[in-house]
């Protein structure tokens, strides 16, 4: 394949950054032909990505200045729903952000995120792996303190920061320590060289570093407060892709160092189950719609998990497939239920800084007046629940299967306790359902302003993929499949 | 030209989605327009399919790529064209276009008027996955899509006044009820298949069945009880035929199109499909035949007993349907097939009549309490309603039989199946075919002979044209129906077995046609000697016991209640009260022991950053210790 396809993929984006912010800092008032250009360049990268679907047989290697990139199924997966969220948020955002002092800056930050990230799923060395991450980070940080001058947002900030900060220290420590021992960055290379007990801290590091990004418990508590205090539209990139970045990026460096004793499977599904369990809790007393998407994520998150360690655990792939199908899965409903409280929110007129104000009670009746988006935040929230037929249980059921059909009986107990949680889930998720169908509308509702199709556009898209995917599970199985492939051979499975 | 296929679905699928998106904001019959539209095209693509079909019978196999994969189960979007399929295909559309046509006039004014034709869409487009499904999986998505358009075309009017939108919503939930005891077995014949073959192909099933189990093997035989059970339910026969008649309280259209041409006949078309693993069980296939004839029997003598014009009707479709069953039963599937079809034709056009006289007679009424479908109200309505009468006449002679309508030939070949290898269900046919000729000479002589019993009959008039084409054009082929396969030609029969592979043609008995014929023409004079003579009264001739069982359905729905219902309503009384206490006294426990879990989980949560990272640095403590124990240090 030609080199210079798939290195535009991470280029364009990361190019058109600066241009639009210039276009939108330099020519006054022109904020509209900033977000063009994003939508442009994010355009250009869908045909990129088609491009490289299209010559996809096996990984590609090239490199750039000396920086090596690997496109794998892996990447592919990753760019898929980095490139979908970026794409559809910056259609949101257009109604949403306009007329927000630093507007160009907002597109500029979410061309940058979207590149980092498609970076970070192409690295091939570990010390490349890292700085993407840190470039998402940075990215994504001054999305998350957007609002800059109210003082919940830098509170939320500060925290994303600092923990991030620490997490990232643990990081470099295990690359330094992997460095000593082996002698070697590119993650084949580290693969390839001897044991020593030294590596298996290393991957302790990694498991925490990266571990705060993926707000495993119990490195998850600047998870609430970042989700719910940024914009909706950043909102549903953090939840939806930049959370599981960080669980790319834990994935690639185990695999490097999968050849040791310690079964990272085990500690994957430990902290799968733990995830769920305690978002479920930290979810189930909420009465912020925000705060309790953020919190469910945690769960979601720990379905993910455990189903990528179910499958590294026996070596099969039916586990890894579904747990990345979860994967994508997230995202998309995620995405969704963060656009649909976007779209409230704006119905409110409320989203200067306040968007932790929307509370659940605010959606009573919400059904009457739009009756769409009522449906499609009803539709995302069965879906996380995991409702048949829709996406979410496809996934969920996928995982449980491969679970079960490890015959482990101790694994099985984790399936039974990873289904009951389930119901717990419901039981936040319905109250919000019960609320929206309510007869009378709330003050909110009843003084709410009609959407603008940029805002329903997003939120029909994924409404409607959610009940594809539901329908017709092997819709995105090109994408799985060799990303589940690619994961198991890189673990020696 | 096979790769069409899909469109069959798709059409009516895209006509629901237009209604259901504008339908607010049609005018008049516009709603109607687009539906008929719809079902017409549908046709128009079944016709292409026969066309294609000409050349290359075995047809083929259309997949449009894999829907579900789990480990080595698999089921994809595939649809089936096979000369099996395709006759279904043309009936469902065919008649169901008439019936879409003629519900523009008889919805018409109705205040959920693009509702219906929603619901009549979706009907076609869940029927038509059915008989082209590929595997038995999306069979089952489309039994169950028609089980619940079904459901909700009965219940269609539930909000009536007087109590009677009750009886209406009742009615659709006993039809649901009962459809759902037979979906249990089907469902159940699934998961069999599933474990037995490792596939819900119908090729892969059938392939290795023929294959791997011998004839009379138990496994064949619990499959196909399962799928018996299926069938009872859907089309009606006994034990799980008590819907049917209740299911008489949707719209008159839906009946004709759901309850009499298409979706019940659904269970024959489920046997012949599955005919190569009938074969295999001997047993069953006695069972079907015997349950076929027992059904026939009672519901045609339940029949002789009604009132209510659409209730006789619906008794009658029970009671062909199990001639129909009965044959598919004896094997004869092309036997079974043709009545399917042309039963279709002339049943949907006896409801239609029927429809149109209760259209005509209600609109004649003045009182409000009036029930437009007594047939002791009617009377006379020859004159007044001449083209409904004709029509109506010629559905009636091909019911009863009369050569050389289209039910004499079908008919004949299944009496004559019988004959030739079990003369008990022959003889028992036999008598139904003679019940058949007398109840439906006594609805004929009560509705439209005589004088008007009622102030309503003397005022009936004829319907528009819009519901009287689709009459003619059902009667015309209720007439020349038989033409399909007509004896020593078998044209139905040679195309069919491209798809059953049925060796024995049917032949033609002259002594079993002439005394069915005979039976039929004693049937219709007994009728007129009981009610054509001169005006009914106000009660039924007939006044003996046997007449009182026959009117009370011999008391069958009685018994169920007694047997079933009542005591699972005791039964669920019982655990409810357990329910109430303890298990939800349970459940509550559970839930505030989580909420309070929850609130104190959620003081972890403090918002300090100090408390934060100490988390971080918490977990790679014990993370860390744990690796040092696990490596012994």
């Amino acid at each position: 394949m030609n080199t210079v396809i798939p290195v535009s993929l991470i280029v364009l984006p990361l190019v058109s950054s600066p241009l639009t912010y210039f276009a939108g800092r330099l020519l006054p008032r022109q904020t509209a032909l900033a977000r063009t250009i994003s939508l442009l360049a994010l355009l250009g990268a869908w045909l990129v990505f088609a491009l490289v679907v299209r010559d996809y047989t096996a990984p590609v290697e090239f490199r750039l200045e000396g920086i090596v990139f690997r496109v794998d199924g892996l990447s592919l997966l990753f760019a898929a729903l980095a490139l979908a969220l970026g794409t559809l948020a910056v259609i949101f955002s257009g109604p949403y952000m306009a007329g927000k002092t630093g507007e160009e800056k907002y597109y500029a930050l979410l061309l940058a995120l979207t590149g980092t990230m498609i970076g970070l799923a192409c690295a091939a060395d570990l010390f490349n792996l890292w700085v993407w991450f840190e470039a998402m980070v940075v990215a994504s940080y001054l999305l998350v303190v957007f609002y800059r001058e109210k003082s919940a947002s830098l509170e939320a900030a500060v925290k994303y920061l600092v923990q991030s900060a620490v997490g990232s220290v643990l990081v470099v420590l295990g690359i330094a320590l992997v460095l000593a021992q082996t002698g070697a960055l590119d993650l084949d290379a580290i693969r390839a060289a001897g044991t020593s007990p030294l590596l298996l801290v290393a991957g302790v590091l990694f498991l925490i570093g990266f571990g705060v990004k993926i707000a495993i418990v119990p490195l998850h508590t600047w998870l609430p407060d970042a989700y719910s205090q940024s914009p909706s539209p950043v909102s549903a990139v953090l939840s939806g892709v930049v959370t599981k970045a960080g669980l790319i990026a834990l994935l690639r460096a185990l695999a490097a160092l999968a050849g040791f004793t310690l079964s990272w499977s085990a500690a994957l599904m430990l902290f799968g189950v733990l995830n769920i369990f305690t978002g479920n809790l930290l979810a189930l007393r909420q009465r912020e719609l925000k705060r309790l998407l953020a919190y469910s994520s945690m769960s979601q998150i720990g379905y993910i998990l455990f189903g990528l360690g179910v499958g590294l655990y026996v070596g099969e792939s039916s586990g890894l497939q579904g747990g990345l199908f979860h994967l994508l899965n997230h995202g998309l409903m995620k995405g969704l239920a963060f656009f649909c409280a976007g779209a409230l929110l704006y119905a409110a007129g409320r989203i200067n800084g306040n968007e932790h104000a929307l509370k659940i009670d605010d959606l009573s009746g919400a059904a009457r007046r739009y009756p769409l988006l009522a449906l499609a935040l009803t539709l995302a929230l069965l879906s996380l629940g995991g409702v048949p037929p829709l996406a979410g249980f496809m996934s969920k059921w996928q995982i449980f299967v491969a679970g079960v059909g490890t015959g482990e009986s101790l694994i099985t107990l984790l399936v039974i306790v990873a289904a009951l949680n389930s119901v717990l889930s419901l039981a936040y998720y319905l109250p919000v359902i019960n609320v929206l169908f309510r007869e009378t509308p709330s003050a909110l509702i009843e003084r709410g302003r009609t959407l603008p199709l940029a805002i329903i556009i997003p939120i029909i898209v994924l409404a409607a993929a959610l009940l594809l995917v539901g329908l017709w599970p092997d819709a995105l199985t090109w994408l799985t499949q060799p990303a589940s492939a690619g994961l198991l051979a890189a673990f020696g499975g | 030209m096979f790769n069409l296929v899909p469109l069959v679905i798709a059409l009516p699928i895209a006509g629901l989605l237009v209604n259901l998106a504008l339908g607010k904001r049609l005018r008049g019959p516009q709603a109607g327009i687009v539906a008929t539209l719809a079902a017409g095209l549908a046709f128009a693509v079944a016709v292409l399919l026969l066309i294609a079909l000409q050349a290359e019978p075995e047809g083929a196999v259309v997949s449009l790529g894999n829907w579900i994969t789990i480990g080595s189960f698999q089921v994809a979007w595939a649809f089936r064209v096979d000369t099996l399929s395709v006759t279904m295909m043309l009936v469902v559309t065919g008649v169901g276009t008439l019936i879409h046509a003629y519900s523009i006039g008889y919805m018409q004014g109705d205040a959920r008027f693009a509702r219906f034709f929603v619901y009549l869409n979706l009907f076609l487009a869940a029927m038509l996955l059915l008989v082209t499904a590929d595997n038995f999986l999306l069979l089952f998505v489309g039994w169950e899509g028609v089980g619940l358009c079904s459901f909700l075309l009965i219940g269609f009017w539930f909000d009536k006044s007087g109590g009677e939108g009750w009886r209406n919503s009742n009615a659709a939930r006993k039809a649901m009820i009962a459809n759902r005891i037979g979906d249990a077995g089907l469902l159940l014949a699934m998961f069999a298949l599933f474990w037995a073959f490792g596939s819900l192909n119908f090729a892969d099933v059938f392939g290795t069945a023929e294959k791997s189990l011998a004839v009379g093997a138990p496994l064949a035989t619990l499959i196909t009880l399962l799928l018996l059970l299926g069938v009872t339910g859907k089309s009606a026969q006994i034990p799980l035929f008590v819907w049917l008649p209740d299911a008489m309280a949707g719209p008159t259209p839906a009946s004709a199109l759901i309850h009499a041409a298409t979706m019940v006949t659904a269970g024959v078309y489920l046997i012949v499909r599955a005919a190569p693993l009938f074969t295999l069980a001997p047993f069953t296939q006695d069972v079907v035949a015997v349950v076929g004839t027992c059904t026939a029997l009672l519901a045609a003598s339940i029949a002789v007993g009604q009132f209510d014009i659409k209730r006789v009707l619906a008794y009658s479709t029970i009671s062909q349907l199990g001639f129909m069953v009965a044959a598919v039963g004896l094997g004869a599937y092309t036997a079974g097939m043709f009545h399917l079809v042309t039963h279709a034709f002339f049943k949907a056009l006896l409801f239609m009549a029927a429809g149109s006289v209760i259209h005509g007679v209600a609109h004649g009424a003045h009182t409000a309490k009036f029930d437009a479908q007594d047939m002791r109200h009617m009377g006379g309505l020859r004159g007044r309603m001449p083209v409904t009468f004709w029509t109506y006449l010629a559905g009636a002679l091909a019911l009863a039989g009369l050569p050389p309508l289209a039910g004499f030939f079908s008919k004949d070949e299944i009496l004559t199946a019988a004959f030739e290898h079990r003369p008990v269900i022959y003889v028992l046919l036999t008598i139904t075919a003679f019940l058949t000729a007398f109840y439906i000479a006594r609805q004929a002589f009560l509705v439209f002979f005589g004088r008007g019993r009622s102030d309503a009959a003397h005022h009936a008039h004829d319907s528009g044209r819009i519901m009287l084409v689709p009459l003619i054009v059902l009667a015309a082929l209720s007439v020349v129906g038989g033409a399909l396969n007509l004896p020593g030609q078998h044209t139905l029969g040679g195309w069919l077995e491209h798809t059953t592979h049925e060796a024995e043609a049917g032949v033609f008995n002259a002594t079993v046609a002439g005394i069915s014929t005979v039976l039929a023409l004693l049937g219709i004079l007994l009728a007129y000697w009981r009610y054509g003579r001169q005006p009914a009264g106000e009660r039924d001739p007939l006044q003996s016991a046997l007449f009182t069982a026959l009117n009370r359905r011999w008391w069958v729905d009685e018994l169920y209640e007694r047997l079933f219902i009542g005591p699972y309503n005791t039964l669920s009384r019982l655990i409810a009260t357990f329910d109430k206490t303890a298990v939800d006294g349970a459940g509550l426990a559970l839930g505030r022991a989580t909420e309070r879990v929850a609130e104190a989980v959620r003081r972890t949560q403090t918002g300090q950053l100090n408390w934060n990272v100490a988390g971080i640095v918490a977990g790679l403590a014990i993370l860390l210790l744990i690796v040092a124990i696990g490596r012994g240090v």
